[in-house]
C-alpha cells in the first residue's frame, strides 16, 4: 500500500499512480536484466560455454567454430583434418569461400599456410604437413566484421573427392 | 555513420538501464558508487569509438549525444508526460517528521539514507526535526527542516 499523503505547504507535484506503476516496471524491468545476464553466462550472447558450434563431415573434416560472436571481437576456429583424409605428399589444401572472406578478418593461421590460391568462389591455402602421423589441425584466429548472420564455407580440396562444410555465426553488434 | 548508430545504441541502452535499475543506483552515496561511475564509463567508451582513434570519430560522437540529448529535452517539454516516464517523479519520503516506510523501501532508500542527507545539507540530527524529505527525479535527497528549530517553532509550525 502506498499512503497518499497531501503535504500541506509543498510545492509537489506527486504522481502517487504513477509511481506506483513505475515501480511495477522495475521490478519486472530487473528480472527481465538478471534473465539477460543468465544468458550472456550462457554463451547465448557470445563468449560462453553455449557459444561453440561443430561442424564435421565425418572421418574427413571437422570445424569447431564459433556459433555466436561479437562484431570486431576477437575469435578462435579450428579445423581438424582426420589423418585418413590426408592425401599423399604431405600437403592439405584447404579452401575459404571468399564471401565468408570477406565478412570477418583473419588475423593468425597456425600453421601459416605454404602459399595461397586464388579461385572464382574462394581461396585455397596450401600446408604442409610435419610427419607420417598425418595429423592435421588448423588453428584460425578471426574477427568478425560484419553484424549478423555470417555464413561459411569450409573445403578440404583432394584429387577426386572433395568434402565441403557450410556453417554459420551468428555476430552481435 | 557508424559513430553515429553506435552513440544512439548507446544512449538508449543507458537511458532504459539506468530508468529499471532505479534513479538511486547513480546518485553517489558511497564510495564505490563513485567507482562504479568511473568503471561504466570505461566500460562503454569502447562500444561506442570502435577502433577508431580519429578526431572526427571523437566530434561525431559527441555531436550525437549532444544532439540527443537536446533533442530529448524539445520533445520532452512538448510532451510532459514523456518526460514523466524517462524521468519519473519526485516522491515525499519523510511527511512531517514520519517516515514513509513502503516508499522508501520501494525507493531502495533507507532512513539512513535521509539522516545523512540531513545531516550534510542542513545540519540535522534526528528524525523529527525533517519537516519533508523528498526523493528528487535525479535520485537526490532533498531535505527540508521544521522552521524553526526549537520545539515551540514546531508546535507553531504543527498547529498552523
Amino acid at each position: 500500500m502506498v499512503e497518499a499523503p497531501r503535504p500541506r505547504g509543498l510545492q509537489l507535484e506527486e504522481h502517487v499512480d504513477f509511481v506506483r506503476r513505475s515501480w511495477r516496471v522495475e521490478r519486472i524491468g530487473t528480472w527481465a536484466l538478471v534473465l539477460l545476464l543468465g544468458v550472456a553466462v550462457s554463451g547465448l550472447l557470445g563468449s560462453g560455454p553455449l557459444s561453440r558450434g561443430v561442424a564435421a563431415a565425418p572421418g574427413v573434416l571437422r570445424v569447431d567454430f564459433p556459433r555466436f560472436s561479437r562484431y570486431q571481437s576477437p575469435e578462435k576456429m579450428a579445423i581438424h583434418v582426420a589423418p585418413s583424409a590426408v592425401p599423399p605428399g604431405r600437403e592439405v589444401r584447404l579452401s575459404l569461400d571468399r564471401a565468408y572472406l570477406d565478412d570477418v578478418r583473419i588475423e593468425t593461421m597456425v600453421p601459416a599456410p605454404l602459399r595461397s590460391e586464388s579461385a572464382a568462389d574462394r581461396v585455397v591455402f596450401v600446408f604442409a604437413v610435419a610427419d607420417a602421423t598425418n595429423a592435421f589441425t588448423l588453428s584460425i584466429g578471426l574477427q568478425p566484421e560484419r553484424i549478423g548472420v555470417i555464413r561459411a564455407r569450409v573445403g578440404l580440396e583432394r584429387a577426386g573427392t572433395a568434402a565441403t562444410l557450410t556453417f554459420r555465426h551468428l555476430v552481435y553488434p | 555513420m557508424e559513430t553515429v548508430l553506435r552513440a544512439a545504441a548507446i544512449y538508449g541502452i543507458l537511458l532504459v538501464l539506468f530508468r529499471i535499475t532505479g534513479k538511486r543506483s547513480l546518485s553517489q552515496i558511497t564510495t564505490f558508487d563513485f567507482i562504479l561511475l568511473l568503471i561504466i564509463s570505461e566500460a562503454i567508451q569502447n562500444g561506442m569509438v570502435g577502433t577508431s582513434y580519429s578526431v572526427t570519430s571523437a566530434v561525431v560522437l559527441v555531436l550525437t549525444l549532444i544532439l540527443i540529448d537536446f533533442g530529448l529535452g524539445l520533445v520532452k517539454r512538448r510532451f510532459p508526460r514523456l518526460e514523466l516516464w524517462l524521468e519519473g517523479a519526485p516522491l515525499v519520503l519523510v511527511e512531517r517528521g514520519r517516515p514513509l516506510r513502503d516508499r522508501l523501501a520501494r525507493s531502495g532508500v533507507d532512513v539512513e539514507d535521509v539522516l545523512t542527507a540531513a545531516r550534510r545539507a542542513q545540519g540535522l540530527e534526528r528524525l523529527d526535526q525533517i519537516k519533508f524529505a523528498v526523493l528528487e527525479r535525479n535520485g537526490d535527497l532533498s531535505i527540508i527542516p521544521w522552521d524553526g528549530e526549537t520545539r515551540e517553532g514546531q508546535d507553531r509550525e504543527r498547529a498552523a
